[in-house]
Parts: structure tokens; sequence; C-alpha cells
């Protein structure tokens, strides 16, 4: 067996597949679940943190753009009628930073998002994106200065930005590691800290935390084979327990075994919680039936079930495709913007109604923002550096947060002549502040972001 | 020639533990002959992790000594066997059976059918012969013609212990190199191939090259041989998707809506039949069942999965999204330039990477480089630079070397401009006013290029100034086929979506080179790439038991592959919609890199495998789901509905909605449930499913009444279907 196929079996194999199935084993405790339904309480030292991915990267130079005269100038000059994909200053939500500084509009489909920054609940964070250090324009033009692999690409920024790793291929993300380490933080249970709604996607797969994929639909158990075959089914899912307890040779068979394991275990913890009657959040995403909005609907509801998954500390994931903007930016770009802002909005008061609006923090990500100059049919090409955004009532919201990156093509920000933005804030400094805020040990930082030693400030201030 | 390399190591030291093979001997003595019955035999392979030994014996006493662990612990079965004569016949070697010599020799076993090398090991004090172990035909000219390969691999620590393995699992004996640092030795015996072998091998073909293995395709495959049966499918006639009239969504959306007030009618369903590729995802599953032409049904599936357009971002039409796949099954087994030719200039694509009516700088605007980028990232070269085996090229200081830089995409994105939808019937050609048509190629106009003198690629493309749009393009798809990295590039991603999600570089070597010449000079012969994916001695044989090989199953061909062997009636409106949970709903990707990332990993390690992009907790669910609803529900009452029921709905046409499988022909086993599950399991797991999941699968079925013979054979087919061993396609 080779190294690496000797670790894969044994990060998958060994202390999960023992936690797995000790927990399989446990869920005749899926009968004490229900029972205890009304009557458990909430632990309430509780803590999630929430990943919203922005798939294909999102414009962010579409999303908040400056609202003063000299400002919205600028960014019209070069973003033009003409080119299709410049947006009216008339039609911008103005907010005003809170510490100063110009006033910036929020596209109009961000309504939530606006009323969220007055509110003081969330935060900007400007020019995030993957770097190898600290960088600028003549040491990544002339000087040889490192760079992240194989930039402007999506597949292998996605995979830097969720695994802040910049040196290249790797599948293991930075929300994984964080779950490798919920363990102690999470005693008396053995749910998996980790919860995807939409895939394995990088961010969330861990050295040996085994995420949970939960579909965003309330049916995650197995079905029944009709009326009057109760006992076939206790057969049928007995036989299939009893088969992926058997021990396999072959790696894929190893794998799947573990995550249909995983799902068998978890969907009877799952299920009565998905199917709770009386839940109390799902009414704030009763007109979201989005993609987005039933993806946080169903992490709502997950956390508003933690007593029944007894889950101190959790994090999720949330995936948002179609930001690739090459074309016809203008529409998709809106419709887009609106499911993400108003199914934030709709999570922060479905945490507030359960009393944890400050213990859980929700944060986006995108592989990288494009170019501020636009392209043949209405659209923009990959560019670098961009907005995030981060939600919660443990934010220091109502404020722009890093550097906004000079809007000059060929400018000292621009990487080339299209305006495809070097971060000043990389990825390591974002997550870092968040993850310091989760409870995760100042030792464990490196851990989690390998790379963090090449970044001098990684307590940006946004979380209190 | 290695084979003397253990013999020669004649004198050393003993100072191991003789954990295993020494009892094996004490056991059998010197009468190890004696046993053997007459005709056939197999040798069945052991493996012994604490002392990471192989061993393999034809005798079934010492197999089950071995199993029981009597005498001698720590031996597990690998799985791997093959077939040996036990008598003595015309064409057949006797095969010597040697073992280190207590305190001089190592703890291992040693064959060769070799007679004078035979006869110089018995004269080593390090070895002992202990008898005739079996007969075996041997290669000729380094070939085994129809019989199975043995190959032989050789590790020494070079101080004590020493290990031989015998296989005819080429991934097995490829990955010893690196796995324990074996020598491999090459082929040194060829295995009889017997009926069972034959079959299996049939089953395991038709995973690879069709939708799915029958039971009487099977039958016809294993009469004719893999190769025949390949060949007579190349030039079948192609199964077309029904070709729908152009039609153009009105400038009022709400003037195609799908209208649900009942009875539903295709006619009121206009943005299902009219506006999205649904007619064709049904059409893909319904032809499915009984499509002659099975090969090239299956590489337009593989080739939609890597020439991809979906209608999410580009042509949503169901008459423009049935022209883009037929172009691919057109093309499947054509010429690979030709292909991407057809590909890049289809204006469905040019809709969905943004490059039709790209147009050169203008007012601040610039090329668009969304093609540039993903015909070299995707479709072509990938991002780095490769090897021919597949491995990535790395530069003096071991980094990667990125196969092309955004001064190239740049280039390229200048290069694909001036292009513009085909002009509809009666209308005058006109770059801008030419709206959205998808019948035939896009058309070039020279005014709309960029006129510049472009380098890209290092001079592997390079325009001088004031070529045409037309020109320009073809010169650089030519470069791009004929760029090293795309022989390796493209024939990994064939293999992995037919065979392997891991194939060796051995492997990815032989198809790359077959994709540069195909013996006759033609590059890029994809009937010849195709052949030699599936011909390989890797994708070829009953049973592969290296660790890492095999593929998960996608969600569309586990519907494809239950359609076919249990002949299920559908009009595949319901295994194209179950393919939205699976997150791989036909025609509708996501995005360009397609339902699933091609180079997903398992968690945890560098082992490939893109199909578990999409395998999660959840899925298995939803297939177990699916296949419980196939064998249970889509015929009871309550799951018929006009609008999302298992039985007809109105809005499809000729609908006749997805039917339980008639199970008559497995139904005269259920009375036998051992019977039963084997027939099954050569059906669908080619007679390996794993002897635990087997005995847990029959005692299941034995607990259903036997005077419910149907809910016996559903029981079986419902565990079977949704078995790891299955889903896992091997």
């Amino acid at each position: 067996m080779s190294a690496q196929a000797r670790r894969a079996r044994l990060q998958l194999t060994s202390p999960q597949r023992r936690k797995l199935l000790k927990f399989a084993a446990a869920t005749g405790l899926l009968a004490a679940v229900e029972r205890n339904f009304a009557l458990a309480q909430s632990a309430s030292d509780y803590k999630a943190l929430v990943c919203v991915f922005q798939q294909g990267g999102n414009d962010g130079e579409n999303t908040l753009i400056r609202h003063d005269t000299a400002g919205y100038q600028t960014y019209a000059a070069t973003r033009t009628v003409a080119s299709g994909i410049n947006i009216a200053q008339a039609q911008l939500l103005p907010v005003q930073p809170a510490r100063g500084g110009p006033a910036y509009g929020f596209h109009s489909a961000c309504g939530p998002l606006q009323t969220l920054f007055n509110q003081k609940k969330l935060a900007v964070v400007a020019n995030v994106g993957m770097l190898a250090q600290p960088a600028s324009k003549p040491g990544l033009e002339t000087q040889g200065a490192p760079r992240p692999a194989n930039l402007f690409s999506h597949s292998d920024q996605e995979l830097a930005v969720q695994s802040a790793v910049h040196t290249g291929f790797e599948r293991v993300g930075w929300g994984g590691r964080i779950a490798d380490l919920l363990d102690a933080a999470n005693p008396g249970t053995l749910f998996p800290p980790m919860i995807s709604t939409n895939g394995l996607r990088t961010y969330v797969t861990g050295r040996t935390s085994v995420p949970l994929t939960v579909p965003s639909n309330p049916y995650f158990t197995l079905y029944s084979s009709g009326e009057g075959h109760y006992q076939y089914d206790v057969l049928r899912d007995a036989a299939l327990r009893e088969m992926l307890a058997q021990s396999r040779g072959n790696l894929y068979d190893v794998v799947a075994q573990l995550y249909a394991e995983e799902g068998m275990a978890a969907s009877s913890v799952v299920f009565p919680i998905l199917q709770n009657k009386n839940s109390v959040v799902a009414p704030f995403f009763a007109s979201l039936d989005t993609d987005v909005g039933r993806q946080f609907k169903t992490i709502a509801q997950l956390i508003e079930g933690r007593a029944q998954t007894q889950m101190r500390r959790q994090a999720f994931y949330v995936h948002q495709w179609g930001y690739d903007t090459h074309g016809s930016q203008a529409s998709i770009q809106s419709g887009l913007l609106q499911d993400f802002a108003a199914s934030l909005k709709a999570f922060q008061d479905a945490m507030e109604a359960l009393g944890l609006g400050g213990s859980v923090t929700t944060f986006s990500l995108s592989e990288f923002g494009r170019t501020f100059k636009p392209a043949s049919n209405q659209g923009t090409d990959h560019g670098w550096g961009n907005y995030a955004f981060v939600m919660g009532g443990a934010v220091r919201g109502g404020d722009i947060y890093g550097t906004v990156p000079t809007p000059a093509l060929n400018g000292p920000d621009d990487l080339g002549k299209e305006g495809r933005w070097i971060p000043t804030t990389s990825v390591e400094q974002y997550g870092a502040t968040l993850a310091r805020w989760f409870g995760i040990a100042e030792g464990d930082l490196p851990y989690i972001f390998p790379n963090i030693g090449a970044f001098a400030n990684t307590k940006l201030g946004f979380m209190a | 020639m290695q084979r003397l390399s253990e013999a020669r190591r004649s004198r050393w030291p003993q100072v191991r533990p003789r954990l295993g093979a020494v009892l094996l001997a004490g056991l059998f003595g010197t009468a190890l002959g004696g046993t053997a019955q007459a005709g056939l035999g197999t040798a069945v392979e052991f493996y012994n992790a604490k002392i990471n030994h192989y061993f393999v014996t034809a005798y079934p006493e010492e197999a089950a000594a071995l199993d029981a662990g009597i005498n001698v612990k720590g031996w597990a079965r690998t799985g791997g066997q093959f077939t040996v004569f036990t008598d003595p016949a015309e064409g057949l070697q006797a095969v010597c059976r040697f073992f280190g010599t207590p305190g001089v020799g190592p703890n291992s076993h040693f064959y060769t059918a070799d007679a004078a090398e035979c006869a110089k090991v018995k004269t080593y004090p390090a070895w002992t012969f202990e008898g005739i172990a079996f007969h075996i035909p041997t290669p000729a000219n380094g070939q085994c013609g129809g019989n199975y390969p043995v190959y032989r691999s050789y590790y020494s620590d070079q101080i004590a212990d020493a290990n031989h393995r015998f296989t005819v699992d080429l991934t097995a004996h490829a990955r010893m190199a690196t796995r324990r640092g074996d020598i491999l030795e090459g082929i040194v015996m060829c295995a009889p191939v017997t009926d069972e072998e034959r079959e299996a091998d049939a089953v395991r073909l038709l995973e690879q090259a069709s939708l799915g293995p029958s039971e009487a395709l099977v039958q016809e495959v294993k009469a004719k041989g893999s190769e025949k049966w390949l060949d007579e499918q190349v030039p079948l006639n192609v199964t077309r998707y029904t070709q729908l009239p152009f039609w153009e969504q009105p400038m009022d959306n709400s003037l195609c809506k799908n209208d649900e007030t009942l009875p539903v009618t295709p006619d009121k369903f206009c943005q299902t039949n009219k506006s999205s590729p649904s007619p064709v995802g049904w059409e893909f599953f319904r032809q499915s069942r009984t499509a002659p032409d099975q090969l090239r049904m299956r590489m337009a599936h593989v080739w939609h999965q890597i020439f991809v357009h979906s209608a999410n971002g580009g042509a949503f039409e169901a008459y423009a999204n049935a022209d883009f796949q037929q172009r691919l099954r057109d093309g499947a087994l054509g010429s690979f330039e030709n292909l991407l030719l057809r590909y890049a200039l289809a204006p469905q694509l040019g809709q969905y990477q943004n490059w039709v009516k790209n147009v050169p700088e203008h007012d601040g605007i610039r090329p668009n480089e969304n093609f540039a980028r993903e015909l070299l990232q995707l479709f072509t070269l990938g991002v780095n630079l490769l090897n021919e085996d597949g491995r990535p090229k790395l530069d003096a200081k071991g980094q990667l070397v990125a196969a092309y830089s955004q001064s190239d995409i740049e280039a390229l994105a200048r290069v694909l401009t001036g292009y513009t939808f085909p002009t509809r019937p009666g209308q005058t050609p006109d770059f801008w006013g030419n709206r959205n048509y998808y019948v035939g190629d896009m058309i070039p106009f020279d005014q709309w290029h960029d006129k510049g003198a472009k380098s890209a690629l290092a001079g592997r493309i390079l325009l001088g100034a004031g070529g045409g749009a037309a020109t320009e393009m073809r010169v650089a798809i030519k470069a791009l086929v004929d760029h090293p990295n795309t022989p390796p590039f493209i024939a990994k991603q064939l293999i992995q979506k037919t065979v392997t999600s891991s194939p060796t570089p051995g492997y990815v070597a032989r198809v790359a080179s077959v994709f540069k010449d195909n013996g006759k000079g033609l590059r890029g012969d994809l009937a010849a790439v195709t052949r030699a994916v599936l011909l390989d001695p890797e994708a070829r044989g009953a049973r592969k038991i290296d660790q890492e090989y095999g593929r998960m199953r996608e969600p569309a061909l586990l519907w494809t592959a239950m359609i076919r062997a249990l002949d299920i009636t559908t009009d595949g409106m319901q295994p194209y919609s179950q393919g939205w949970q699976s997150s791989q709903m036909l025609f509708n990707a996501q995005t360009v890199f397609n339902y699933y990332p091609a180079d997903y990993t398992l968690a945890g390690g560098g082992i490939p495998a893109p199909e578990f992009g999409i395998y999660t907790s959840a899925e298995y669910l939803n297939r177990a789901n699916q296949v419980n609803d196939l064998l249970y529900n889509v015929d009871q009452s309550w799951s018929q509905h006009p609008l999302w029921g298992w039985g007809p709905v109105g809005y499809v046409p000729n609908a006749v909605g997805t039917r339980s499988p008639p199970l008559s022909a497995f139904v005269a086993d259920a009375a036998n449930p051992d019977a039963l599950v084997e027939r099954l399991n050569r059906l669908l797991l080619h007679g390996t499913m794993a002897p635990a999941a087997r005995k847990t699968v029959v005692n299941a079925v034995a607990k259903v009444d036997a005077a419910n013979p149907v809910r016996r054979v559903k029981m079986a087919l419902n565990l079977m279907l949704v078995s790891i061993d299955y889903q896992v396609q091997k």
C-alpha cells in the first residue's frame, strides 16, 4: 500500500469509522430523540459558523459601488453604460460606513444587506483573496513574487480559498480543519460537527472529521417499501446496515460505505428535526423557496434542533451556484444577489428568534472577484480580490474593513490592466478573525491556516 | 532476465520469525502434489499484512486451512485468483513450487513454469523443492494469446525478507513497484480462461462500454469476444434524438409557461417541452433500453461530460439541446479534431461560453475570455504540462509547470472573435442582427474579427496580422489537437469515465500513444482510442482486485443500468427527473466544470475519484430510495399523479410512465435464495460480490416468505442494487 493510500485508509477508517459505527449503533436512540423532542433543554453555550460560498466569482464591483459623486464617476468611466453592466447611481442603496469615509451603495437587489448593514449586523471586508504572501503590482508583475497556483482558474481558486492553501491542489478545507478540532467542544455527542447542504465541497472536508451532507429538503430518510410491509422494511434496513458494517479492501468501497453509514445514522436524528411541525425558524423562509433559501432554512432547523444533536459548536456550509457572469451579467447577478441577500436576512432573523443572534456568524467566500473592465457580451472575466460579507450579532457591523482597491485600470492594485485587484487581505487573515471568535485557540490557527505566518495582522477587528 | 533474482540470493541469514509458510510446508509435507485432482483448479491469492507477503495456492485444502486460520494465522484472500490445470497435458508446463529452506532461505514460496529455472533452483541450498504445484501454458514471445497473462513481481529488502507476487491483475501488478518496491518481472505464465470468467468479462465490458449489461447482451458479447463486439459496434447506425423544429422563446415569457390546470397536455407545458432540455433527457433514458449502438451511446455520454454544454447558461431550447447532443453522438467515434471543431462552432456553445458575437477590443470593452480559458483548461490541455503518461511535468524545483498563462488566454480570446449565430432561413446574414438560432454551425464575419497579429502557447499559435476568423480559429484548434498535453489529458478522462478513476500511468500512456497515432499515422482517431481504452489489459479480465480500482457509478448510469438489466418500461421522465436530487440533471450541469469535478479526489488523500464529487451521505439515501421506489412504489395507486407521478404524466408526449420491472425471469429462481442471488451476482456484479455481503443478501432473501417469490426477488434486487459492491463499478 502506498503511503498515500495508507493515509487515506487511516483517516477514513479508523477513528471516524469507529465513531460513526458507534453513532449508528446508538441510533436506537431515535426513539429516545423523538421522546425527548419536547423536553430537551438547549445548551446555553452554543456557537455556529456558517460559510456561504458564491460559486463562480461574484462581481463585487457591482455589488458595492462608491456612491459619492467622484467615486461613482470613476466607476462609470470604466463600467460604461455602453458595456451593458453599468448600474445607475440612482438605483444604488446607499450606506455610510461607521468610521467615516465615502458613502457606498449596495446593488439594488441587496435591500436586506443594506438593512443589516444599517443595523450594524453586517460588515464588509474589502479586497479579500487568496495570496501567497503580501503582494504588490511590481512584485507580481516584474519581480517574480509568488502567487497562488493557477490564478484566475475557477477550479483552482475555489480549491485555494476553500482550503486556504495557495500552492496547489488540496482538497482538505479550512472549515473541515476547524471541524477536526471540535470534538472536545461537543462532549457527549457523536454527531458530525460539519454539515453541508450542497455536497462535499473542499471547505467542508476535514483531515479527520467527516462532513455530513443534508439535503435541503425534509426527506432525509429511507422510504418504506409500501403499506403493510413494515417487516420487510425492517429486514431490508437491517441487511443494509449489516452490509455497510462489513470490511472492504477497495478504497472506493471503504469511502462509499463511510458516507452511507453516516447517512443512515444521521438521518435518524436529522429527519425528525426537519419534520418538526412546530419549528420556530421555518416561517422566516416561507416566501423563500429558493436554492439558497432552502439551504439556510435547513441549517436554521438543524440549529433549532441542537438539543437533539446535542451540539455546542457547529460549522455549516451553503453553496450558491452561478456567479460566473461572462455574459448577460446584469440580469443573472441581480437574481443571485436577491436570493443571497434575502436568505441571509431571513437566517439572521431566524437566529434572533432562537435567541442566537449573537451566537451564529455567517460569512461569504467566492473564488475570486471579476475584472473591473467589462468584456464582450455584457459580462466580466475572472479577477482576484473581492468583497466579502460577514453577518451576525457578534459582528462589528455597519462598516467596511480592509482596504478598498484603487479603482484604476493598470493602477497600483491592478495585476495587468483589466482590473484584477491584487488582494490586500488574504483568506487567512479573514478566516483567522472568524476562527478566533468561534473559539479556536491561538495555537491551533496554523493547523487551520498553514500559511498564516506570512501575514502580520490576523485580527481584522470585524468581530466583537 | 530478472527471474533468478531471488534464487541468486541463496545464502541469507535467517533473522525474521517465520510466520507463515513454514507451517504450510509442515502441514502438507512433501506430498503436496498428491492432492491435485484431474482437470482445472484455481490458484487463490492470499495476503498477510503483518509480513507484507503474498502467497498463491492451487490446493483447495491449503486455501481452506488459510481461510480457517488453522496452524497459520494472518492470511486473507485478496480476491485474486487464476485458473490452472491440475494434470499434465500437451502444451502445458509443470510448475515447480519451492519454499525457502528454513534457517537458510527466505520465508516465502516461489513458483516457476520454466523447467531450466526449476532445475537450477533445485541446486540452491536456500530453496527446498516442494513438488509440482500445477500445470499451465507459458507465454510465446511474451504474449498469452487468449489466456490471461500471469504477472510476477519480486520484492527483497536485501537482507532476509523476500517475496514474489503472482497475479493476473495488471493494475495490481504495476502498482507493486511503488507499494512495496517490487521489481516487475513481467509475464511468466498464461492462465486459461474459464466460461465463468468469459462471462464476467463480458459483463464488465458492458458496464464500461454500454449503458448497461442485460442478460441477452452479455451472452452475445461472451460468444463474440470483446474485440469483435466493439468492432461491430462502431459502424452501427447512429441512434438519433428526435429533431425538433426551430422554436423561439417569445419576448413575453408569460407566453411560454407550464399550465398545470388539469387535464394536462404536452402543449400546455411550453416551458418544459420547448424551453428546456427535458424532452432530450427523457429520450436519452427511453432510448437507453434498446438502442443497438450502445458503444456510441455510452461514449456520447462520456463526451458530453468533457465537451460540456448546459442549458443552465447555454441554449435552453429543447430543439437546440437535441441538436447539440446529436453532434456528440455523431462525432463520438470519429476524429477528435472534427469533434472539437463541431463542438466549438456549435451556436449552443457560442451562447454558453459567450464567444458568439465576441468582438475585438473597442470602447473600453475587452474580448470575452470565457471560451479561450475553458478551451485550454477543460477541453484540450488542462492547467499543467503533462507527461505522456498523464503525470504532471515538474520543473527543476519540483514544481508543476503551468500549461498556459493569462497572456495566452488573452491572445486566444482575440483569435476567437468574429463569429455569430447561423442565419435563419430567408434572412440576410448580419453579424449583430442574427439572433439566437441553433441549427448548423456559427458563421464567421471577418470585419468583426481581431486583425492584429497573435502569438500564444510559446509560438504554437503564431498568426500574422490580417487573418480571417475561420482560418485563425482552425489554426488554433489544430495547434491544440497537436499539443503534447492533449493526448494524455483526454486519454485519462476517457478511462476515468468508463473503466477506473485512478488509471496507472502505464494505462494512460498506452491510450495516449494510440491518440497520437492510430497505427496508420492518424492523430485523434476516437474509434481507435476508445478501443484502446476498453481493450487494455487493465480494463479487461474477469475480476479486478486492486484497492484503487473502479469508479463510483454516476446517477444517470445507475438508472440506465437498471433499465437495461431489468428491462424497465419507461418514457424517461422519472429517471431524468431523479437526476435533480442526485446532482446529475442531464444537460443541465451547474457549471462548465460539469456535474462533478474531473479532478475530485477521495477525502484525505490524493486518490482520484471524480464521481465522489456528488456522492454524499444524502446521495446514498437518494439512491436507496430510488431503487426502493422503482421496485415497490411506482405501480401503487398513490404514486400516480398527472403532474409528478411515476405513471404517465400529462405533459410528456406518448407517456407510459416508469413501470416496476417485469421479474418473471428471476422468479423462477426464487425458491432457492442462493441460486437467485448468484444469478443476480453474475448479471449485476460479474460474480464478484463480497462473500460476506452475498451471505447477508441470501439470508435476508431466505427470511422472506417463500410463498411470495416476487417479494423475494425484489428483496435480493433491492439489497444488491443499493450495495456498495454495486455502486462502485469495478
